[in-house]
């Protein structure tokens, strides 16, 4: 008896600790998603400046590559690692590739023309930033979830142990 | 006299008297049908008698004796056809008088007919039994949610208040917790974050009324349950009867926060409207430019207009001289009074490094006016056309 109260009592404990972590990462996941919002609507901000300085047919939808262009690969790519300390879950993060490493990266800038006003640059700078900004929300979010399921689990234990 | 009467009479002859014309065409005539058709009707006619005896001889008797077999064949085949269909016509009147298919037939309608009506009558029965108990359910539901909404303020996270309500104050309680403990309500002053500009996302939990969640009196933070997790280890480390946090926490609600609508503004609206209008026209009048000579005068006719285009041009090239020009300037002359006396040839390769850089940078930015110029070109008439 004694055995099954300790053991309960070790759960609970714990649910309390997941609960409380989740409520924590649920806070985290929001704040990160409300400044990634902000970036990308700084960074539209920016394209839609630059759009009025160099007129409306410069700055469009004709300036992306169309399905004949030639294949290029993206310049920040995402890699995803288990971690060790939480138990196998993976993680992701983002690493840029430079042009010597792999010679079919562009810089997008470039098809807007070569002297671009510098409220692209800026764009371009947010952009990047709300990458970022994203992939930490991503792992935030897995990490939500990897604890939910926790909860989940511990709580059917804690009844069948009720169950008994 | 007599000789003009003689030959009078030889012309008279010679027009009027065709006897020897005559005679000669009679006689070929008789020659053609005569002489040369010769024997040939009579060997025609010798030819239709041979073949008329032979027929009479041979053929005759042939004919009759092959008529005699097929006559005699086809007659009993004619007989078989005509038993056959005699006894097509026999089958037939019996068929007809045979009623049993029609007895059937009709049987079986009436079958037909009882069953249609038998799952007619009980599936409108069942319609509206279900009706009748859809009815029942709706109300008993309606119900449940009466009670429901009547007892969640009272039974759904008691358990939460009366541990709060039974917290021993201390000095570092945060404000969430003592504006549920104190009677007087600490107004929080609810920091937004700068550089946010949106609500700030306090996390709330145990909302006492479900329909104002807006009443930040009764809601919790986030730090005030960390510190409420704390309290409750003390308190668990000295008792035996463990409370545990997440037994508290369960039915609460976590409120989030919610994105203001903003509706655009009246002003804006307006003027995105007009706009828009003033680009349609736009469009409508460059695509209706060449349509109507007499409506509207083409602005490219005016002798005004081909003289300012050209204008604009030779300026362009103009400028583009004089920059060149004065960059050559000051690379020949203007570095030698700066620095001091220098080599002729120095000079004049300096001056052409200058008017080079120079000329490269116009160039680009001609080229780059001169694809715009298709531009410049409705907007002058847009002005021609405000005026």
């Amino acid at each position: 008896m004694v055995e099954i109260a300790e053991d309960l009592d070790r759960i609970c404990t714990t649910l309390d600790k997941l609960t409380l972590d989740s409520l924590s990462l649920i806070e985290e996941e929001i704040q990160l998603k409300l400044i990634l919002e902000n970036s990308m609507c700084e960074g539209e901000t920016h394209l839609a400046k630059a759009r009025y300085i160099m007129g409306h047919k410069n700055v469009s939808a004709l300036q992306l590559p169309t399905e004949n262009s030639p294949e290029f690969s993206a310049s920040i790519q995402t890699l995803s690692n288990e971690d060790e300390k939480l138990y196998g879950q993976k993680s992701f993060e983002i690493c840029s590739i430079k042009k010597d490493e792999d010679k079919s990266v562009h810089d997008p800038i470039k098809w807007f023309g070569i002297l671009v006003p510098q409220n692209l640059n800026y764009a371009q700078n947010m952009f990047k930033q709300a990458l970022q900004w994203a992939i930490q929300a991503i792992n935030v979010q897995t990490q939500l979830r990897e604890t939910l399921i926790a909860i989940g689990q511990l709580k059917k234990v804690k009844a069948n142990m009720f169950v008994k | 006299m007599s000789d003009v009467i003689k030959d009078v009479g030889k012309v008279w002859d010679r027009l009027f008297d065709h006897k020897g014309f005559l005679s000669g065409e009679i006689g070929f005539m008789l020659r053609e049908f005569e002489l040369k058709r010769g024997d040939r009707e009579v060997d025609n006619l010798f030819s239709v008698i041979e073949n008329i005896t032979d027929i009479k001889d041979t053929q005759v008797d042939c004919c009759k004796q092959a008529g005699d077999q097929t006559v005699l064949k086809a007659n009993e085949a004619l007989e078989q056809a005509l038993n056959i269909c005699h006894q097509f016509v026999d089958l037939e009147e019996k068929y007809k008088q045979d009623t049993t298919v029609e007895d059937n037939r009709s049987d079986r309608k009436l079958v037909w007919d009882c069953f249609m009506n038998r799952i007619t009558t009980e599936y409108s029965e069942i319609n509206g039994s279900l009706e009748a108990k859809e009815e029942t359910l709706n109300k008993l539901y309606e119900e449940f949610e009466k009670k429901i909404i009547s007892l969640i303020p009272y039974f759904y996270n008691d358990k939460l208040r009366k541990y709060i309500n039974g917290v021993k104050v201390c000095d570092d309680m945060p404000y969430g917790i003592s504006n549920i403990v104190f009677k007087n309500k600490v107004k929080k002053n609810v920091e937004s974050k700068a550089n946010i500009g949106l609500e700030p996302d306090i996390f709330t939990k145990c909302p006492l009324k479900t329909s104002d969640s807006k009443n930040s009196d009764k809601l919790l933070n986030l730090s005030d349950l960390h510190w409420l997790y704390g309290y409750i280890q003390k308190d668990n480390s000295q008792n035996d009867n463990k409370i545990y946090l997440h037994e508290l926490l369960e039915g609460s609600e976590i409120i989030l926060p919610k994105n203001k609508e903003i509706p655009r503004s009246e002003e804006l609206e307006k003027r995105c409207r007009q706009l828009k209008a003033q680009q349609e026209n736009q469009s409508y009048y460059k695509m209706t430019k060449h349509v109507d000579m007499s409506r509207k005068r083409l602005p490219e006719d005016s002798f005004g207009y081909q003289v300012k285009q050209m204008n604009k041009h030779l300026v362009a090239i103009f400028q583009f001289i004089v920059s060149v020009a004065a960059g050559f300037a000051f690379g020949f002359i203007g570095i030698e009074l700066l620095i001091g006396s220098l080599d002729f040839g120095f000079r004049l390769l300096l001056g052409i490094i200058c008017a080079l850089t120079i000329a490269l940078a116009e160039l680009y930015f001609l080229a780059k006016r001169l694809n715009e110029d298709l531009q410049l070109e409705y907007t002058v008439e847009k002005q021609q056309k405000k005026c």
